[in-house]
């Protein structure tokens, strides 16, 4: 469960988050939609951990626990996962060295022993297939010269190994052709569990198609305006956002 | 193999323009202190007439020069008459070291089944050494006994035919060289087992050494060399190394050289010196780590055509450390292939230094040189000094340098902590794979596990500082 009150962010003095509050439940999937520049790239940054995002004020929690103020790495292991808009590459680095990384790490973070090589690529093995990831891409440094389809795949891989408590997608949907956004989409929803939730920001009512949420939210200049169900999704694509940047 | 005796213009004062004339300085007290070493070494008994000669007109080279200062140009980033304010004793090599002391220091790698050749202090220690297994058609000789045989031929070798004239600190190891080998690969044998050099420094106290061996590689041979120094750490000590390849035509040489670990106060010159026959290939890769204070320089030259070499190396830089790279390849043959890619890992406070240069003379045509230096700064306080050069007189040739000076990619390193990895484990895998770039280079895979598995210990440090 994600429990976010009064944030207030800003990026280089420049407020970008103004008094955001939103609770998703856990099993929950929550959809952010809004248009460019109203923060929310900045809400996941902030969520995550990214330096660079100042937290004026506020509070985050995730399953009860106030996560500001840690570092990234700790809010990963404590169960926070984001699929990045634009997945970074790491040459030099295989996929498969990056993974194990990865999750013995947060093994290691949350006292778990780390896995052995063989139950690792097992884990991986089975994750892959799933997703239609073929074994050759996990051997190849991360991300380097994968296609944009490619690379979301791989968010998706990563997020069935680490097994998170919450996943939060930014905007999973750009880049993608049809067929990669079903593929990416049926990662996700195989990953949805009562235990689970997630935050979907996109600009397109269309990844909401595939993956469907619980509920809508509307996010304009720093904080949400509108709250409803996945047909206040529909209404947006009909009637665009101009009725919620005014009213913000 | 042709050897071309052309050497460049020494910046030197113009005697015949007052005004340009520049005093020479009083001596400080280490260049006084090596003159009368110097003496004292030519007066010792049993040296070669010929070699006296030889090692008089070096000196002669060094006084006139001195101990190079930023005012050198070649040496404008690395102070180190400065460095070398403390005069140390010459080393006087007459230690006993345990093989079970060298193996602790430089353990065997497996699966290498490496020649070891043991330097104690410079001097070759055939006891501690694979001496009787030397294969077919290599001849390995310490340089005092190499020397007193007389063989004028090897003086010439021994100047490297004149590379690396107009530098001080090789002139002046000319002129103190103690120890050292003399290895010949003959004409057309293929050295299947690499040969491994380990020198070892015993820092009984401080003290200084001049080493100079000399490899040389048989017109079609083929040979992998490995140069392991090594020391504690404990003791500070000034070391002026020179190793010198004659690689003939159509011979390959691969050489993989390990800094060794120096004391804080140590001030290391490493000079390598190659030629180059047609044909010929040479594969030279270094690694600096825990070096204190050091100067790695390279000259090369290609003799004779269609011949390839790749320089390369790693240089990790932590705490007050001062590391200079610098290269000098001159392409005098034409059709000849040059390769030079170095990186840097500069931590803390320490101080990075890469010099090279590109040198195509008129008739070298079809000349094909690239050059690259990237350095990483990961210190607050760390500094890296770029200056690659080209200097081209022919007008069909392919060359290009680029250098790089930057930070860890704040991108990468929060996408890695985002996963879970805490910042030092993101920052140390993002390191790995710059250095590993380089590092994959080397062809023999358990050489190149060997330094990468260095690399990696080193950067893991880090995480426990």
């Amino acid at each position: 469960m994600l429990e976010i009150k009064d944030l207030h962010v800003t990026v280089g003095e420049k407020p970008i988050i103004d008094g955001l509050n939103l609770i998703v439940s856990d099993g929950e999937v929550a959809a952010i939609m809004g248009p460019n520049g109203s923060g929310k790239s900045t809400l996941s940054y902030a969520i995550s951990g990214r330096a660079g995002y100042e937290i004026t004020s506020g509070s985050v929690k995730l399953n009860g626990e106030e996560i500001l103020g840690l570092p990234a790495d700790e809010r990963a292991a404590k169960g926070l996962f984001l699929a990045f808009q634009y997945p970074l590459e790491i040459p030099g680095v295989t996929t498969m060295t990056f993974l194990k990384a990865a999750l013995n790490s947060q093994r290691k973070h949350r006292g778990d022993a780390e896995l052995s090589t063989p139950d690792f690529i097992k884990r991986v093995r089975a994750a892959a297939d799933k997703l239609g990831v073929p074994q050759d891409m996990l051997r190849r440094a991360f991300n380097v010269g994968f296609s944009g389809g490619e690379k979301k795949r791989m968010e998706v891989l990563q997020m069935a190994l680490l097994e998170p408590t919450f996943g939060i997608l930014d905007e999973t949907d750009s880049g993608l052709d049809i067929d990669a956004l079903r593929v990416v989409s049926e990662g996700v929803n195989a990953l949805r569990s009562p235990k689970r939730g997630f935050l979907v920001i996109t600009h397109y009512q269309r990844l909401l198609d595939y993956i469907v949420p619980d509920t809508v939210h509307v996010m304009s200049k720093g904080k949400i305006v509108k709250t409803g169900g996945k047909d206040l999704a529909l209404e947006l694509e009909k009637n665009g956002y101009r009725d919620y940047v005014a009213a913000a | 193999m042709a050897i071309a005796t052309t050497s460049r213009p020494r910046d030197e004062p113009d005697e015949a323009d007052p005004m340009n004339m520049r005093a020479k300085p009083t001596p400080t007290p280490t260049e006084s202190a090596l003159a009368l070493a110097f003496q004292a070494a030519q007066d010792k008994p049993g040296v070669p007439q010929h070699v006296a000669y030889w090692r008089a007109r070096a000196f002669s080279t060094f006084s006139d020069l001195g101990l190079p200062t930023k005012h050198v140009e070649a040496w404008h980033y690395t102070d180190l008459r400065a460095a070398l304010a403390k005069p140390y004793a010459l080393v006087d090599g007459d230690v006993n070291v345990s093989p079970e002391a060298i193996l602790q220091l430089a353990p065997r790698l497996d699966g290498l089944a490496a020649i070891r050749i043991v330097l104690v202090d410079g001097v070759y220690v055939p006891a501690l050494s694979d001496s009787a297994a030397m294969p077919q058609g290599v001849t390995l000789r310490a340089m005092d006994m190499a020397l007193a045989s007389d063989d004028v031929a090897l003086l010439t070798a021994l100047a490297a035919h004149g590379l690396g004239a107009g530098d001080g600190p090789i002139a002046l190891n000319a002129a103190l060289m103690h120890g050292g080998i003399v290895l010949d690969v003959a004409a057309n044998v293929d050295v299947k087992t690499p040969i491994e050099i380990v020198a070892l420094a015993t820092e009984t106290r401080e003290q200084s050494f001049f080493s100079r061996s000399l490899v040389r590689v048989g017109q079609g041979a083929r040979c992998t060399l490995v140069e392991t120094h090594v020391g504690k750490g404990a003791v500070a000590a000034q070391k002026n190394d020179v190793m010198i390849f004659d690689v003939a035509d159509a011979a390959t040489l691969d050489h993989i050289v390990t800094s060794p670990r120096n004391a804080l106060g140590s001030v290391q010159v490493s000079t390598l010196l190659a030629n180059l026959g047609a044909h010929s290939k040479l594969q030279s890769f270094a690694l600096v780590s825990e070096a204190a204070f050091l100067r790695r320089q390279t000259f090369l030259r290609f003799n004779g055509s269609h011949a390839s070499a790749l320089l390369s190396g790693v240089s990790l830089l932590s705490g007050r450390e001062h590391c200079d790279v610098t290269l000098v390849v001159e392409h005098i043959a034409p059709d000849c292939q040059s390769r030079e890619i170095f990186k840097h890992i500069v931590d803390d406070a320490a101080t990075g230094v890469f010099q090279g240069r590109i040198s195509v003379a008129q008739g070298a045509q079809k000349t094909d040189g690239s050059m690259s230096s990237r350095a990483i700064l990961i210190g607050d306080d760390a500094a890296m000094y770029n200056k690659p050069e080209l200097e081209i007189f022919a007008d069909d040739v392919v060359c290009g340098h680029g250098a790089t000076c930057g930070e860890l990619d704040e991108d990468q390193v929060f996408y890695a902590m985002s996963r879970g990895l805490p910042r030092l484990v993101a920052e140390s895998l993002l390191l790995e794979a710059f250095a590993g770039d380089v590092v994959d280079k080397i062809e023999n895979e358990i050489l190149r596990d060997h330094v990468m598995e260095r690399v990696r210990t080193r950067l893991a440090a880090r995480s426990h500082a």
